[in-house]
């Protein structure tokens, strides 16, 4: 670079900047064409073919000038011949150009590598998610059932509010009618002397009748033989009395084991009524609280359920956009290739040196630029990492 | 049973994300490096559905293609192009070439699932 920089000699250093400037614009011109925009390329063509044209007038006018000079004929030109300028200028653009290239596969070379990196990582992300969002769901759920563990949760708290409510109003219920049980009870229990004073006086009656049969069956022996009848019928009441008086027997025996059973009747109904159903009711109101809070709980899990299930969605959609955002590194990656190709056939075409043949071959290159830019283009038409269009045959 | 669906494209992160967006979707993911390789796999096996590159060495999209539909197994199966293309000449060579659909990158996963579930029914 440093033989670059170096003044030229005057006349020399005017003819060497229009071979200098078409040699830029031409490169202009590739580039131009390499990035759609041919206005700018045929301009930049022109320019350089007028470039050209100058150079070829001096270079003419400056033989013609020497032809008169000198009358002997000048020899063919040669590549010994070019400047060693020109040479150093272009040697120079060629090690320049080797450098882009390298720079460039040195960018794209880590950029696959990132964008491998990160792509690698937002698919473990998006499974490790997936697999998060299938955990959440086994944890909220029950096995056979759409409906959430909360709103299962929210349900049994409400449903057992309503049996314990109904529990505590049915016990309350009971401990009162075990009150009025007890006084029906104590009814009875004061009736048991009347029916067992009813029962002596039928034994009384019962022994009285007997006494009367005996009696009669006495006089009815003395009668003899006319009193033969009436001692049976005193036989035959005397028997009715003391069956009268067994039956009164069994009777007072059953009325004492009822009296027995009425007096436990009245001591268990008694123990009934005396439960402190205070403290069941103090709590019902506990009770309640506490299951209000289930529900409340279960009414706040099922928000988050909801919102865990939109927290998913939310993120699919992220790893979406970063999905197509990475795309960059396989688009990005065809424009690199694509512009070191064009850097690298710049570099083959530098490698003429016959600044003698310079007119012929910028027409050349033209031809080969017009005939390159037909069939080759740019595989990238993405500006943005808008999602491309889509259509179906 | 999942729809099978070969994926060709010779960039390993394209290959890695439309797996990713496919299998994610519950479909069964094959993936071939470029159209030769994937023209080996295709005769070997069938697939539902096949999403290609275009450009791609060895064998791009479009040849991949002309190959497959002369493949009795791949002459109705759905071959979508998903690409940087996007110019209406390449568009309409591949429609040439026998393609169901054109995508031009980069792809959105919604839209590519889209175009798969509109595609396979």
């Amino acid at each position: 670079m440093a033989e670059v920089a170096r003044p030229l000699k005057q006349g020399e250093s005017v003819e060497y900047t229009w071979v200098w400037v078409s040699i830029i614009v031409l490169l202009v011109a590739w580039g131009a064409t390499y990035t759609q925009f041919p206005t700018l390329a045929m301009v930049a063509v022109s320019l350089a073919v007028g470039a050209t044209t100058v150079f070829s007038v001096r270079q003419s006018q400056h033989d013609s000038q020497k032809k008169t000079e000198q009358t002997n004929p000048l020899p063919s030109p040669s590549s010994d011949e070019v400047p060693p300028r020109i040479r150093a200028i272009n040697s120079a653009l060629r090690e320049l150009l080797a450098e882009c290239e390298q720079n460039i596969q040195a960018v794209k070379s880590t950029q696959d590598d990132a964008v491998h990196t990160l792509s690698t990582s937002f698919s473990a992300l998006r499974e490790l998610v997936e697999e998060q969002q299938t955990l959440t769901k086994s944890l909220m759920t029950f096995e056979g059932s759409e409906q959430s563990y909360a709103a299962h949760l929210k349900d049994f708290a409400t449903e057992t509010d309503e049996t314990l409510m109904s529990f505590i109003d049915t016990t309350e219920k009971v401990s009162s009618s075990t009150q009025s049980l007890m006084t029906q009870v104590e009814q009875i229990y004061q009736a048991m002397p009347t029916v067992e004073k009813a029962l002596s006086d039928i034994d009384a009656i019962s022994s009285q009748t007997n006494l009367l049969a005996l009696n009669a069956a006495i006089e009815a022996a003395r009668a003899g033989e006319a009193g033969r009848g009436f001692a049976v019928v005193a036989d035959e009441v005397r028997a009715l009395s003391t069956r009268s008086t067994e039956f009164s027997g069994v009777i007072t025996q059953q009325m004492s084991m009822i009296g027995e059973m009425i007096t436990n009747l009245e001591k268990e109904a008694r123990f009934v009524a005396s439960i402190d159903l205070s403290q069941v009711t103090n709590k019902k109101d506990h009770i309640k609280g506490q299951l209000g809070l289930i529900a409340g709980k279960a009414s706040q899990d099922l928000s988050v359920t909801e919102a865990l299930s939109s927290l998913n969605t939310r993120f699919s959609a992220t790893v979406g956009d970063a999905i197509r955002g990475m795309q960059f590194g396989d688009i990005n990656g065809q424009n690199l290739e694509h512009t070191a190709g064009i850097i690298s056939m710049i570099t083959d075409q530098l490698d003429t040196h016959n600044i003698s043949h310079l007119e012929t071959q910028m027409e050349d290159y033209k031809s080969q630029l017009v005939a390159k830019g037909q069939l080759d283009h740019n595989p990238v038409s993405a500006s943005s990492m808008d999602a491309g269009d889509v259509e179906l045959f | 049973m999942s729809k099978h669906i070969l994926v060709v494209d010779d960039s390993v992160s394209i290959r890695q994300m439309v797996e990713t967006t496919l299998k994610a979707a519950h479909y069964q993911v094959t993936l071939a490096e470029d159209g030769l390789d994937a023209l080996e796999k295709c005769k070997a096996s069938t697939f539902d559905f096949v999403l290609t590159d275009q450009n791609m060495p060895r064998m791009d999209g479009l040849s991949l293609i002309k190959s497959l539909r002369s493949l009795v197994t791949f002459q109705r199966t759905p071959i979508v192009v998903l690409t940087t293309e996007s110019s209406d000449d390449m568009k309409q060579r591949g429609k040439a070439a026998g393609a169901t659909g054109w995508m031009v990158k980069p792809f959105s996963p919604d839209v590519l699932l889209n175009v798969m579930r509109r595609v396979l029914g």
